[in-house]
């Protein structure tokens, strides 16, 4: 109940955020602009809406968990807030648990918007409404969940600034780990393996959640993929959740 | 100063920033088209790097490259845009009143006193700039999305009848192919470039033969398959093989596309 309480309160500050805001209408524009670019790729509308919709949900999504995701915590230790809450009696985990469960709250009704935003787009093209993209939508949600959950657990200890530095190479690391598994096993042992292999495994594979080319382009994915990254993406959160909360109760408030 | 001398300055600096900001956008615009642009994808990163900076957004950097390319071939094939042309009428050395038959007709006595990169660029520039920009484009294009299908169709037709530059369109279609094997429309066109252009008649047959077992495969193939058959007197082999072939395939949409050529190939007889 004290978790869904922080949760309902987190959620009510940030939909009222500007910043939210602007980036949902950008992200919608460009979905919508997709019509008028998919118009000069001779016939290929249909996959342009698609990727450039995909891409646009997973983008801003990005952009709302690195600048809202940070503000999370060090808002509330900046204002001091956070002394009125802690005075309560509610564990700190709880806090937050329930913070990050209100931005996930909010980062649903964002992608559930951005979603209708690209069905409507695909349907004025197509006439009907493809529902192939789901998997897709659901896998890009798990990983802005999985953004966030690094730039809260980075806030945790760190400056904003290093926090969104940290998040955005968490991000670009991620989706380019896969090439780093590739170098390894590629080339011969050079006395340095080991860092990368141990940069690997630490490191999430973003490209485990990236199925829009897939879903696009109707390739096949593995039966199980989609299950499969939710398991892995929902793990990694919940690992980062646990940590963020440790070093939380740690933290020295005064 | 005074307030009105300082309200004064910052006018007619904003006026001298923005005209500034016009006459320097000109000017680059004429750089652009004196130089041209044709060699822009030299510039470019290959198409692995470019997978590997596209960080998951594959499909959009597909997109947009193609779309810059297809932007890119349109300008070349629409006579009143294309640089070249426009380039070599500010320089007097064509007439703005060309009407675009005239364009498209017109041969070197037309064109006096331009240099000899503009000459070779004006009258092959449907030719060279497609292939120094298109082809290169389309090769990073479908590196980053494999399976994007209409690049390696577009590259190895329409630009190769507009160039006849057999070899990429070529390389093109059977990295398509490669990468695409379940799509009849690959060993198609491969079949039908080398009949057409290389004159290979037998790499033809064998692509073709490819093509028909393939589903959605329509009948017009097969029919081309038997004239081509036909051509080579190889009539005996091809109708053995099919009948194999009908023998070992499970899809009865396949068997059927089979035993309509076969029952063409028996009418050729």
């Amino acid at each position: 109940m004290r978790i869904l309480a922080v949760m309902e309160n987190t959620f009510k500050e940030t939909i009222r955020n500007r910043i939210l805001l602007n980036i949902l209408v950008f992200a919608i524009g460009l979905i919508l602009l997709s019509l008028v670019i998919g118009d000069w790729s001779l016939g290929e509308q249909s996959k342009v809406i698609k990727d450039f919709g995909l891409s646009a949900m997973s983008i801003f999504g990005l952009l709302i968990a690195v600048f809202i995701g940070i503000r999370l915590m060090v808002q509330e230790l900046e204002g001091r807030t956070i002394y009125i809450i802690a005075s309560k009696p509610v564990h700190r985990w709880e806090i937050v648990t329930g913070k990050y469960l209100g931005l996930a709250l909010t980062l649903a009704v964002n992608v559930l918007l951005m979603t209708a935003a690209l069905l409507a787009a695909g349907w004025l093209m197509e006439g009907t409404i493809d529902t192939a993209l789901l998997p897709a939508v659901l896998l890009i949600y798990i990983e802005i969940l999985l953004i966030v959950a690094f730039s809260l657990f980075f806030s945790s200890f760190s400056s904003p600034v290093l926090s969104a530095i940290f998040t955005l190479t968490v991000f670009i690391s991620g989706h380019l780990s896969g090439y780093l598994h590739d170098f390894v096993k590629l080339y011969e042992d050079r006395g340095f393996h080991w860092l990368l292999k141990l940069i690997y495994y630490v490191v999430p594979n973003l490209e485990k959640l990236n199925i829009k080319l897939a879903v696009v382009e109707h390739l096949k994915t593995g039966p199980h993929a989609v299950v499969l990254g939710a398991v892995y993406g929902l793990s990694y959160v919940l690992l980062l959740l646990i940590f963020t909360s440790l070093i939380f109760e740690k933290k020295d408030l005064k | 100063m005074n307030v009105t001398g300082r309200k004064a300055v910052i006018a007619a600096l904003i006026i001298l920033l923005a005209a500034a900001v016009q006459l320097s956008r000109i000017e680059i615009d004429r750089e652009r088209e004196i130089h041209f642009i044709d060699k822009s994808p030299q510039f470019l990163p290959r198409g692995e790097t470019l997978k590997w900076l596209s960080m998951g957004y594959r499909g959009m950097m597909a997109d947009l490259l193609w779309i810059k390319t297809v932007l890119y071939y349109g300008r070349r094939i629409m006579d009143d845009d294309n640089p070249y042309f426009v380039y070599a009428e500010k320089q007097g050395a064509i007439s703005s009143e060309l009407s675009e038959i005239q364009y498209r007709t017109f041969d070197t006595d037309t064109v006096a006193g331009i240099d000899e990169t503009l000459r070779h660029n004006l009258f092959t520039g449907e030719s060279r700039g497609l292939v120094d920009y298109v082809y290169p484009m389309l090769e990073r294009v479908t590196t980053i999305d494999p399976h994007f299908t209409l690049p390696y169709f577009f590259g190895g037709i329409h630009v190769l009848m507009n160039t006849g530059e057999v070899d990429p369109s070529y390389h093109l279609l059977e990295k398509g192919y490669r990468f695409n094997p379940e799509e009849w429309r690959f060993p198609f066109y491969l079949g039908w470039i080398d009949w057409m252009y290389k004159g290979n008649t037998r790499s033809a047959h064998a692509y073709m033969l490819e093509a028909i077992t393939m589903p959605g495969c329509p009948d017009y193939v097969g029919s081309l398959l038997a004239g081509l058959t036909g051509s080579l007197n190889r009539t005996e082999m091809t109708t053995m093989y099919l009948q194999g072939l009908l023998e070992s395939t499970e899809s009865e949409e396949i068997r059927n596309q089979i035993r309509e050529v076969l029952q063409a190939l028996e009418t050729r007889r």
